[in-house]
């Protein structure tokens, strides 16, 4: 595989998805156009609270997959790194910091338009601590405002007394961030429509759930790469009608295709994970697996396999602090995760995708290797690139390293037999 | 005197290990200048600060890849070498995300019978404060359930006491740095707050006066060399400071989580012991893991008005996220100041100590230069 390409998809809602990103990135405009407030903000933010708002939330990190994806990604990092911003750092970072800095040039290349200017930035440290100095040092570039959203770390190893105050910090940090949102912005918090957005938000959850359960089947109805596009409506769109109806529809895809014994590959030889960010500026890499009968069946990055305990339906401000701290962490370690996917979904190895600026996200890895192997005797192929930078990325390697993989479960089948 | 401290740094691992065997007590290990070292004093264990070596990685490879902080791999790989055998617990904050991601891989690789995270909050207000000041009330809870032995407030408050007659003595040391030429050199005086990181604080505030009670020794060195400030990440070892002396320069401070932000802010036992305890690791000069880099600046800016600095270096080590991201607007601050900054990234062992000199020798020809 020379060259870098799109993936194709398994389902016929992925196709949905471009379309869906496109409107989302040009409706924002139109808010802002309208004098309506947007955030840019960290994807790990309560996003039910900013819809309640009406506040229209851009992702960055989303927005630089785009990038990658448009070909424009490494330009923008040229920008960060000639200000003084680490070729090591996030390539996330590097894109949007560059694409900030790079102004009016930056501008006529960013795709859909770029992103609007936000009246706020609004991070979280959930998921990684570097956000917040990213976030940080965009304020101090750009002047706007910012509201910080503090996320302690590794709640349930640290027992029910110090998770239940972390609760309550967090539920704190989300009442002074209304009222600082409200006095800024003149923006209006009520309850009943937060409450209706959380409502929508725990159905979408439940759909989720039940797609979970159905890409269990064999063979898979669906790839990684179906997985990595309707991340969209999932992750960005939680609380609204259009992401419920969309899972939906999804759910009742897979179930007529699981009904039907309907797969990817209806010779499906080998069942794959994919854990890590993948290189967005090349998704077809997920696809190069069917070549030898392999599916990546399941991505585990951003999959959260685990129902929250209970709601607090009547307090929805409580209940997103409930449901972002201790309610939505199911198995927080990724070394977990990855066990418990590869015994659910019966895979016969793993993919582990590095991405050599995110260390947060993968000094893990090399232990999700190891305990993969000592615990289910699963092989591992490791790639390493960057996830929106491809000046990191070697196709050949990539390609060698494949068929070499590749090469080892099929002895591993052969053996079996 | 000051060879007492560089002494006991070296032999670290054989002294503690000796300090155990004759004390029969518990040895207690932690990252990063934020875990509350009164607590673990207080519980009658030995804290001592997870430094690494400059040995090659051997063992860490298989768990830690090569782009993650070599200052983390070079701690986890003497751990795996044997090099923590003395070690009965360890604390690890919630510093920075590989610092943080550490605990489980530590927890699984190198089995303690105690290890605690300690959550760390990453913004400094009142309600942080009142969250970590619960941890901090757990954390003692956990100490006393693993030694099986109460922390009383009377106890605790005499290591509050103890900890804070350390800070004041370091700093007192650390003004000998004030005169021209200063009384003590930086790679020096790095040394000592080194060694009080691992030593026990009774022997090191015994040195320490014992040092200060002698006249400091004229230099040798001429007055009116250029005056720097080293600042950034983790440095361990005096080679850099020692290449950066031997540029014809004063280190006169520094802004290092090993030397100022180690000991200069005290407790204040007047808001309450845990809530004292709080606000000293929480509130103290902010390390660039913590959100708050405008406070980080004003700090240099005391330090450079204290010992009358002419020019900053900052460190990084290699893949150091919160210090690489924080770099670039810190030096516009500093530059906006009139402070010039030489930038210097490096891999944790110093391997191109050439080419870092080069460096460091253009920036002071530029200090020196300004002032013709």
């Amino acid at each position: 595989m020379a060259e870098t390409k799109g993936s194709k998809k398994a389902l016929q809602v992925s196709g949905e998805i471009f379309p869906m990103v496109k409107e989302y990135y040009l409706k924002a405009h139109e808010h802002k156009a309208q004098g309506k407030p947007v955030a840019w903000c960290g994807v790990a933010v309560p996003k039910e609270l900013l819809l309640a708002l009406d506040i229209y939330a851009m992702y960055p990190e989303h927005y630089s997959t785009i990038c990658a994806i448009r070909k424009t990604a490494v330009e923008f990092c040229n920008y960060a790194e000639a200000a003084g911003y680490s070729r090591e750092l996030c390539g996330y970072a590097r894109t949007i910091t560059g694409m900030v800095l790079g102004g009016e040039k930056a501008r006529e290349i960013a795709p859909f338009g770029g992103m609007p200017d936000p009246d706020f930035l609004f991070i979280t440290s959930c998921v990684c601590d570097t956000r917040l100095k990213w976030f940080e040092e965009l304020q101090g570039h750009s002047g706007w405002p910012i509201q910080y959203l503090d996320f302690p770390e590794k709640l349930l190893s640290k027992g029910e007394a110090y998770a239940t105050e972390a609760m309550n910090y967090y539920y704190r940090q989300l009442e002074n961030l209304l009222s600082n949102l409200e006095r800024q912005l003149g923006v209006k918090y009520d309850e009943a429509k937060l409450k209706a957005v959380m409502d929508r938000s725990w159905e979408l959850r439940e759909l989720e759930l039940e797609i979970l359960e159905l890409r269990k089947a064999a063979p898979a109805p669906m790839t990684a790469a179906d997985g990595f596009a309707v991340m969209f409506p999932r992750m960005y769109l939680s609380g609204t009608e259009k992401a419920v109806d969309f899972h939906r529809r999804m759910r009742d895809e897979l179930k007529a295709k699981v009904g039907k014994g309907l797969g990817v590959l209806q010779n499906e030889r080998f069942r794959l994970l994919w854990s890590g960010i993948p290189f967005w500026f090349n998704m077809g890499l997920i696809n190069l697996f069917e070549d030898f009968g392999g599916v990546v069946v399941i991505d585990v990055t951003y999959t959260n396999f685990f129902r929250s305990e209970r709601r607090y339906a009547e307090e929805p401000l409580k209940e997103l602090a409930y449901r972002c701290t201790i309610g939505g962490l199911g198995i927080t370690s990724l070394v977990d995760t990855n066990l418990f996917a590869a015994k659910e979904y019966k895979v016969d190895g793993a993919v582990l995708s590095f991405s050599s600026t995110c260390r947060p996200l993968y000094i893990d890895q090399l232990e999700v290797r190891n305990q993969l192997k000592e615990v289910y005797d699963i092989p591992s192929l490791l790639l390493e690139s960057d996830m929106a930078d491809e000046r990191r990325y070697d196709a050949a390697l990539v390609q060698a390293n494949v068929n070499a993989f590749m090469e080892v479960l099929d002895q591993r089948l052969s053996h079996k037999k | 005197m000051l060879e007492h401290f560089a002494d006991y740094y070296r032999d670290r691992h054989q002294r503690t290990r000796e300090w155990k065997q004759k004390t029969g007590r518990k040895v207690v290990g932690y990252f990063c200048s934020n875990v509350p070292e009164e607590i673990i004093h207080a519980a009658g264990a030995l804290p001592v600060r997870v430094t690494g070596s400059l040995e090659p990685i051997t063992r860490a490879d298989t768990y830690l890849q090569t782009n993650v902080c070599p200052f983390a791999r070079s701690c986890f790989d003497l751990a795996l070498r044997g090099g923590y055998d003395y070690l009965d617990g360890m604390v690890i904050p919630h510093t920075c995300d590989i610092i943080t991601h550490l605990y489980d891989i530590w927890k699984r690789r190198v089995p303690l019978s105690y290890i605690y995270f300690l959550n760390l909050p990453h913004l400094v207000n009142e309600s942080s404060m009142d969250l970590f000041c619960k941890e901090l009330g757990l954390f003692r809870q956990s100490m006393e359930e693993w030694t099986a032995k109460k922390i009383t407030d009377e106890v605790l408050a005499r290591s509050v006491v103890l900890y804070n007659e350390n800070r004041i003595l370091l700093r007192e040391l650390s003004d000998r740095r004030k005169t021209s030429p200063p009384a003590l050199g930086g790679a020096d005086f790095l040394e000592v707050s080194l060694a009080s990181a691992v030593m026990p604080k009774e022997d090191h505030n015994t040195l320490l006066r014992q040092e200060l009670a002698k006249k400091p020794t004229p230099s040798t060195a001429n007055g009116g060399r250029p005056r720097l400030l080293l600042s950034g990440s983790m440095i361990d070892n005096t080679d850099l400071p020692r290449l950066i002396e031997s540029c014809g320069v004063d280190l006169v401070s520094d802004d290092l989580c090993t030397g100022s932000r180690y000991y200069w802010d005290l407790t204040d036992p007047s808001k309450g012991l845990l809530e004292g305890l709080a606000h000293r690791y929480l509130g103290k000069v902010p390390c660039a893991r913590t959100v708050s880099s405008e406070e980080r600046v004003r700090r240099i800016l005391e330090m450079q008005d204290r010992y009358e600095v002419n020019g900053v270096i900052v460190y990084a080590i290699l893949f150091c996220d919160p210090h690489l991201y924080e770099y670039p607007l810190l030096k516009k601050r500093l530059e906006e100041a009139g402070v010039p900054v030489l930038f210097l990234e490096g891999d944790y062992i110093l391997a191109a100590k050439g080419q870092l000199k080069t460096r460091i020798e253009a920036f002071v020809e530029t200090i020196v230069g300004g002032w013709r």
